[in-house]
């Protein structure tokens, strides 16, 4: 298998654990636990009211007011909607990720599993720094199609070849994500990205402050034509983290795709298999402080 | 590029282990508990919306009765305080009751005395003139 096919497969056990506020009284807990896999290119709200609606008998009150009253917890800490799937999990278990080769080698003689636990919230205000979902699933799907503007934006320096998506293809790319197929995927994006860009789209996520997103200027070369590497893009935004004679300093590691890469890569190699579905490069900066 | 292939490979075979207890969103199969379309479970289910506004009818008259009965209690409150400040008014008219009923004992005593001195005398006159 390709990169960009394991990339695009990557999956997440999951088990979300619904407020039992929501249920009827009397609904023994065990019901509001539901156990499935989610692809790491997506993005869980979207399917969140197809999870719900398995839950609908043994609830209080009707589906669309709970999806604008609830939002997605991991030990306590409140879960963007509008990340992709992989990097809020790349975020929150970047030590699982660190520490895989002696996970793998202790899996292979017991029996282990791994499940990444969430838990869905219920109130009647929103806890502060959540943005409300009021216009499910139109919003999710505009804020998908405005980052790909900004994307296409970025690699091409016009938005052009997005605004002239025929309206199939653009509902095809929409769908695409939606359901996991990764050739309209692939043949929708082979229209907007180009094969030489001139910027690439880059976020980076800083685990000891997630909620901020870095998001640098990321040239694929430099002024004197030398092509640029992930670590120059870190450099400008993040310099604390470099050690002496500009290498990243020992602690600090970078994930992208829940796989450790190399700080020296260059941005043009690696954007192409390594972009997430919404056309941006995600990269989780972890810092061990 | 290799070694990334081979990461991903590692981070599937990691993440995914015993992904098949866990269904796919996307695919559609994930279902819960009984099988949603037997013909039981359809009668169930077109129950629900009837079951639901039922629930909530209950639940406003409930609201509304427990309005009603704190509006009672509250009367009931006030008509106590009435019913005390009444028996108070009439302890004290009962004591002036009894002041008065003397008073007008004594007076009776009094103006008899008077009538029979009165008397007395007028008996002497006369006895006097004869």
């Amino acid at each position: 298998m390709s990169i960009r096919e394991l990339v695009w497969g990557g999956t997440i056990n999951v088990t979300l654990t619904v407020d039992q506020k929501l249920f009827i009284p009397g609904v023994p807990a065990e019901t509001g636990s539901l156990n499935f896999r989610i692809r790491r290119d997506s993005y869980i709200v979207e399917c969140l009211p197809r999870l719900l609606n398995q839950l609908q008998r043994y609830m209080v009150g009707n589906l669309a007011d709970i999806l604008n009253h609830c939002w997605l917890e991991c030990d306590s800490t409140v879960l963007p909607w509008f990340q992709p799937v992989g990097v809020q999990y790349d975020l929150v278990r970047y030590d699982a990720i660190l520490q895989r080769d002696e996970f793998l080698k202790m899996a292979s003689s017991v029996d282990a599993i791994t499940v990444w636990r969430i838990k869905l919230n219920y109130g009647p205000t929103l806890p502060a720094g959540v943005i409300p979902l009021i216009r499910q699933p139109n919003q999710i799907e505009s804020y998908w199609m405005h980052r790909w503007k900004q994307a296409c934006f970025i690699l091409n320096g016009t938005s052009k070849q997005m605004m002239s998506l025929s309206r199939n293809d653009s509902k095809k790319f929409w769908d695409s994500v939606r359901n996991g197929d990764s050739n309209d995927f692939e043949y929708v994006s082979a229209k907007i990205v180009p094969t030489k860009p001139r910027m690439i789209p880059l976020q980076l996520h800083d685990i000891n402050d997630p909620s901020r997103i870095h998001q640098p200027r990321a040239e694929c070369e430099n002024s004197s034509g030398k092509k640029t590497s992930l670590l120059d893009a870190v450099a400008t935004t993040l310099p604390q983290l470099l050690a002496e004679k500009g290498q990243l300093s020992s602690s600090t590691t970078l994930i992208c795709q829940g796989i450790i890469i190399d700080a020296d890569e260059q941005l043009e190699r690696l954007y192409p298999p390594m972009k997430s579905f919404d056309g941006f490069l995600h990269v989780v900066v972890v810092t061990i402080l | 590029m290799e070694r990334y292939e081979r990461a991903l490979v590692d981070r599937d075979r990691a993440e995914q282990l015993h992904s098949e207890l866990f269904p796919a969103v996307a695919d559609g199969g994930l279902s819960l508990g009984p099988e949603i379309g037997s013909s039981r479970d359809e009668e169930t289910t077109s129950l629900l919306p009837q079951m639901r506004q039922l629930l909530a009818q209950r639940d406003t008259t409930i609201s509304q009765l427990k309005e009603e009965r704190a509006t009672h209690m509250s009367q009931q409150v006030h008509l106590n305080d009435v019913i005390l400040g009444l028996t108070l008014e009439r302890n004290v008219m009962e004591d002036k009751l009894k002041v008065l009923q003397r008073e007008y004992k004594e007076l009776v005593t009094r103006w008899l005395a008077k009538a029979q001195q009165e008397a007395d005398s007028m008996n002497r006159d006369v006895e006097q003139h004869r």
